[in-house]
């Protein structure tokens, strides 16, 4: 697609000891504003109203997509407190007004109409079970039986959370199985495509 | 931690058109040094309490929704009007809760509109949508998006459970949640920052 390649990155206010509690940007993340960046046209052309980002971190993504996406209103939600103080200080750093919820996955939403962009980077590596409540670092990462405890959570009610002509972004690791997932979302009539 | 082998999944159904673009901007970015969460600018918007649900567990979709509102601290933060947003999430919108919602601020008045909305939404959809009324989407939208609440609570409609809005984020952690006892309430201070 032509022209658009002002990309903006978002400014992270963060610091050293932020990264106690809070998610580091790191590979993953990079490579999710990469890959919504590459999507970028093609989100703009669906006209989103709302889009959502499950597990915010440090804010980065949304930020990322609402610097280079103006018009659809962005809410964050993260259930740790201190990933919620950290992606506060990115969205004012970068002057977006996103509202933010501190809340277990969709556990405080009524969704009747649904999100049109949801943004996930999941707890993904797999770990034994009881590590995904060992700390709130642990949550931003330990995903229980193949990395797959939490992602399987969001997907198995994902049609209650997308809005008619919503997608989803989520990373996904080769060890969590992502054929499986693109299969089972075929069968709730999603199409899947590797980014 | 590794994302070696990371792949990026897009799950997505049908595809229809949708209005929207152009966009949201913030008014000013405050100059906030350090342990500044108090000093932080951005509160609850009222769009966002209309999707707001309580996460008591085990309540219907009719028990669980609308929290009620409870308003000690509201801000206005002016922003740009983008009318194709505003039309793309006027038809999402629980308007009763939204009126009610707006009433727990204070009403049209305190946030600076002179005057009432319908009752009726389809009144609103007749003029912001088919009359181009610029008045109603300049109103919509400090209604929705411009009007901040920082201070206040959520109430669940079945249990009386109250959830905090503090410096302008809703609590929802259940109290067992890991961690949430010893630090939830009290984020620590950024001191080292800036």
């Amino acid at each position: 697609m032509a022209g658009q390649s002002l990309k903006r990155d978002p400014v992270i206010p963060l610091t050293g000891s932020d990264w106690e509690h809070v998610y580091e940007p790191a590979e993953d993340t990079f490579l999710f504003m990469d890959a919504l960046e590459k999507e970028l046209e093609d989100i703009r052309a669906a006209r989103p109203g709302f889009v959502f980002e499950l597990g915010c971190g440090s804010g980065c993504i949304t930020a990322f997509l609402a610097l280079n996406l103006k018009g659809p209103a962005y809410i964050a939600s993260d259930i740790n407190p201190h990933a919620v103080a950290a992606a506060r200080r990115t969205f004012e750093a970068n002057e977006l007004k996103i509202d933010l919820l501190n809340m277990d996955l969709f556990s405080a939403i009524n969704l009747p109409s649904g999100i049109d962009v949801l943004l996930f980077n999941p707890p993904y590596v797999p770990t034994p079970h009881e590590e995904i409540e060992s700390s709130w670092i642990a949550r931003s990462w330990a995903g229980g039986d193949k990395g797959r405890e939490v992602v399987d959570k969001v997907l198995e009610k994902i049609e209650t959370i997308l809005s008619p002509q919503g997608r989803l972004y989520m990373v996904a690791l080769d060890s969590n199985d992502p054929h499986e997932i693109a299969k089972w979302m075929g069968t709730k009539g999603y199409r899947t495509k590797v980014v | 931690m590794s994302s070696r082998g990371a792949s990026l999944l897009v799950l997505f159904a049908v595809l229809c058109s949708w209005p929207g673009e152009a966009g949201p901007s913030v008014s000013e970015a405050s100059s906030d040094s350090k342990a500044s969460l108090l000093r932080l600018r951005g509160g609850m918007k009222l769009f966002t309490h209309n999707l707001l649900a309580s996460p008591v567990p085990g309540l219907t979709k009719q028990q669980r929704y609308p929290l009620a509102l409870e308003v000690e601290r509201a801000e206005i933060r002016p922003s740009k009007v983008d009318q194709d947003t505003i039309i793309s999430l006027l038809e999402r919108l629980n308007w009763k809760v939204f009126l009610d919602a707006l009433q727990a601020v204070g009403g049209e008045e305190s946030i600076g509109l002179e005057r009432q909305f319908p009752q009726d939404m389809a009144e609103v959809i007749s003029s912001a949508c088919n009359d181009g009324d610029v008045h109603m989407f300049r109103a919509l939208h400090r209604a929705l998006f411009e009007t901040e609440v920082m201070e206040g609570q959520l109430v669940c409609p079945a249990t009386q459970r109250r959830f905090r809005i503090q410096e302008g984020v809703p609590n929802f952690l259940a109290a067992d949640v890991q961690g949430t006892k010893q630090e939830a309430l009290s984020p620590r201070s950024e001191g080292e920052e800036a």
